[in-house]
């Protein structure tokens, strides 16, 4: 990990409330789909904020936020004049799987699937990439290359199939649901539904965990998550974010 | 220019150390900045048994600071020897400090036995003070007898420097830091959390588990100079400050207000560079303003 100042290469609306932050990231650290970096707020609000990097390649890298609060209020603002600090990449990413990859991405989720999507079309891996949202306002226009199919879920049925991720899983590829390992990476009940479909299938998951955090960087032990190991608290920041959905004690 | 601080018979190098529990055991920003450029580190807390720490949600941020509730969660005195002892004595240059916790004297003195032949431990700062545990810290640290007594047992096992850290959540932060130099403590750190709450609205819920926890960040600042200031006039050992130091200035309103020493604690989330920065800034005016030494800083305010 490495703290810089990286410039702003664009910063654009894609989506509804969604942003793609492209910036400059010359470093010996290359970032891992999965891992990720945080943002320093200029002035306030005081805390970095964490963001999975989005893509990397040729010295640049990007996010996808979603503004919500403060910080990502005013990250929205940013143009190409400006710079920002930024340390990274933190935390483990996705293991590589084992079997055919079905990649679930959830709201803010998106930014970090595309990134494991992209990476993984290009080692013939295959991977099924299924976004969920509440309707189509939310989900950007996508351009994966060939080697990524790509399945839409909507809660109101405004673009692809109607319903959330798992229900369309279910649905319209139980066939490939046997054998597959899933990825995910979104809202809580999302990652707590895709565990159970795993269970219910047998087959693998790995989840990316969202928690506040204060350093990012595993000193303060302030982002942990409930596990089944003896430790029972483990860092989403430096053991995760990415864990394995048997780990986590769900609730 | 002298930037050392004496402390007992030993020297740190500079004034800039970084604070108990915002900085692991120094190898996750040991990856960052250049550790041996330290005055000192001072350690997350280490209890004589493993610690879980508290339920979840442990923090939130508040307008300019943020509560923990981290609940001194730690390997234990074992798992400190054998997994962060060999990192320790990897760093050179800057005094290693233990911040010790218990809630019992003899849950202290039993970490500092176990410890105390440890060549890179340079001295042990003793957290009387987290507002996070519920049985002890917070109740030795607000009653004198209990800090003198306590501090006495402690001196009497170590020859290392033994630093008392302070809670201001006291009536009278002086009353503690007198028996603390009374019980032959080398050195006092003020301040640790102020303890704060805050509530969710729309959840009408606190925002943490504990639903009280420890306030940092320059919202506490003005809390801890003041508490430097009133303790260094009122007890003649070094007196190290803390709260809210995000920069330079900040460190130099410390000096000024009486520390010997100075911390950086939730800074170094928001730029871990921040010791490295504050240590320039202190060299850059202690030569505009011709001062000599640490305790120059001290002549200026009655
Ligand atoms: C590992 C990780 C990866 C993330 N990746 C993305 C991403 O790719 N895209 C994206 O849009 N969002 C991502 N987030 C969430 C993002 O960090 C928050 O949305 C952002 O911090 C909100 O800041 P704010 O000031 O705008 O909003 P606030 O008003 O401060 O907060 C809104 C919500 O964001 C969360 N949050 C606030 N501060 C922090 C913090 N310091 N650490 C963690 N969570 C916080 C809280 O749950 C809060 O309820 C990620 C979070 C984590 C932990
Ligand atoms: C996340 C966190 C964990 C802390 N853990 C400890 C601890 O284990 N022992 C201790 O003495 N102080 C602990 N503290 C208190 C700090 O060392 C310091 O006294 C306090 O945060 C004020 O300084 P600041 O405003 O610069 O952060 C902790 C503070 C934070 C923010
Ligand atoms: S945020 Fe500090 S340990 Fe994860």
């Amino acid at each position: 990990m490495i703290q810089k100042q990286c410039k702003v290469i664009s910063n654009k609306l894609i989506a509804k409330d969604y942003y793609e932050l492209v910036f400059n990231w010359e470093s010996s650290f290359n970032p891992k789909p999965g891992q990720f970096l945080t943002l320093r707020p200029q002035g306030l609000p005081l805390l970095r904020r964490p963001f999975a990097f989005s893509s990397f390649k040729d010295n640049r890298a990007a996010i996808i936020y979603k503004t919500v609060g403060k910080a990502t209020k005013g990250f929205s603002s940013l143009t190409e004049k400006d710079s920002i600090s930024i340390l990274g990449p933190l935390g483990s990413g996705f293991d590589l799987p084992k079997k055919r990859p079905v990649l679930i991405a959830g709201g803010i989720g998106l930014g970090p699937m595309l990134f494991t999507a992209i990476d993984f079309a290009e080692r013939g891996l295959s991977p099924i990439l299924v976004i969920g949202a509440r309707d189509k306002s939310f989900i950007p226009k996508l351009e994966l290359g060939k080697g990524v199919e790509v399945v839409i879920a909507t809660d109101d049925g405004s673009l692809g199939f109607k319903g959330n991720v798992t229900q369309c899983l279910k649905t319209e590829y139980n066939n490939i649901l046997n054998n597959c390992e899933i990825l995910c990476c979104g809202p809580h009940i999302m990652l707590k539904a895709c565990h159970e479909l795993a269970l219910e299938y047998d087959i693998e998951c790995q989840v990316s965990m969202e928690e506040m955090m204060a350093c990012a960087v595993g000193a303060c032990y302030g982002c942990v998550v409930e596990t089944t190991h003896q430790e029972k608290y483990k860092r989403v920041c430096k053991d995760g974010p990415v864990f394995n959905s048997r780990e986590i004690v769900w609730i | 220019m002298d930037l050392s601080v004496k402390i007992r018979d030993k020297i740190m190098q500079n004034p800039v150390g970084t604070a108990s529990g915002t900085f692991g055991f120094g190898e996750e920003y040991g990856e960052l900045i250049d550790l041996s450029q330290l005055g000192s580190i001072y350690t997350k807390a280490v209890t004589v048994l493993p610690r879980e720490g508290n339920p979840l949600p442990r923090l939130t941020e508040t307008p300019y600071g943020m509560i923990n509730s981290i609940g001194l969660a730690n390997t234990g005195v074992k798992g400190f020897l054998e997994n962060k002892v060999p990192f320790l004595n990897t760093i050179k240059n800057c005094a290693v400090i233990v911040n010790v916790a218990g809630s019992t004297e003899d849950e202290y003195t039993k970490v500092i036995d176990m410890i105390d032949s440890v060549d890179s431990v340079w001295g042990y700062e003793i957290n009387i003070s987290c507002p996070n545990v519920k049985c002890g810290g917070l109740a030795f640290g607000t009653d004198p007898v209990q800090v003198e007594r306590l501090t006495k047992e402690i001196r009497k096992r170590t020859n290392k420097p033994v630093i008392m850290k302070l809670t201001p959540n006291v009536t009278d932060i002086t009353t503690v830091a007198t028996a603390c130099e009374i019980g032959g403590a080398d050195a006092v750190s003020c301040i640790n959390t102020v303890m704060g709450m805050k509530i969710d609205i729309n959840k009408k819920k606190p925002a943490i588990y504990q639903k009280t926890g420890g306030l940092s960040g320059p919202a506490i600042k003005p809390v801890g100079v003041a508490a430097v200031y009133r303790v260094s006039k009122k007890i003649s050992i070094p007196v190290i400050g803390l709260g809210g130091i995000m920069n330079w200035e900040d460190a130099v309103e410390y000096f000024l207000a009486g520390a010997s020493a100075i911390q950086i604690g939730t800074a170094n989330f928001i730029d871990p560079n921040t010791p490295i920065d504050v240590l320039d800034g202190i060299k850059r005016y202690m030569t505009n303003n011709k001062l000599e030494k640490i305790s120059d800083f001290h002549s200026f305010i009655e």
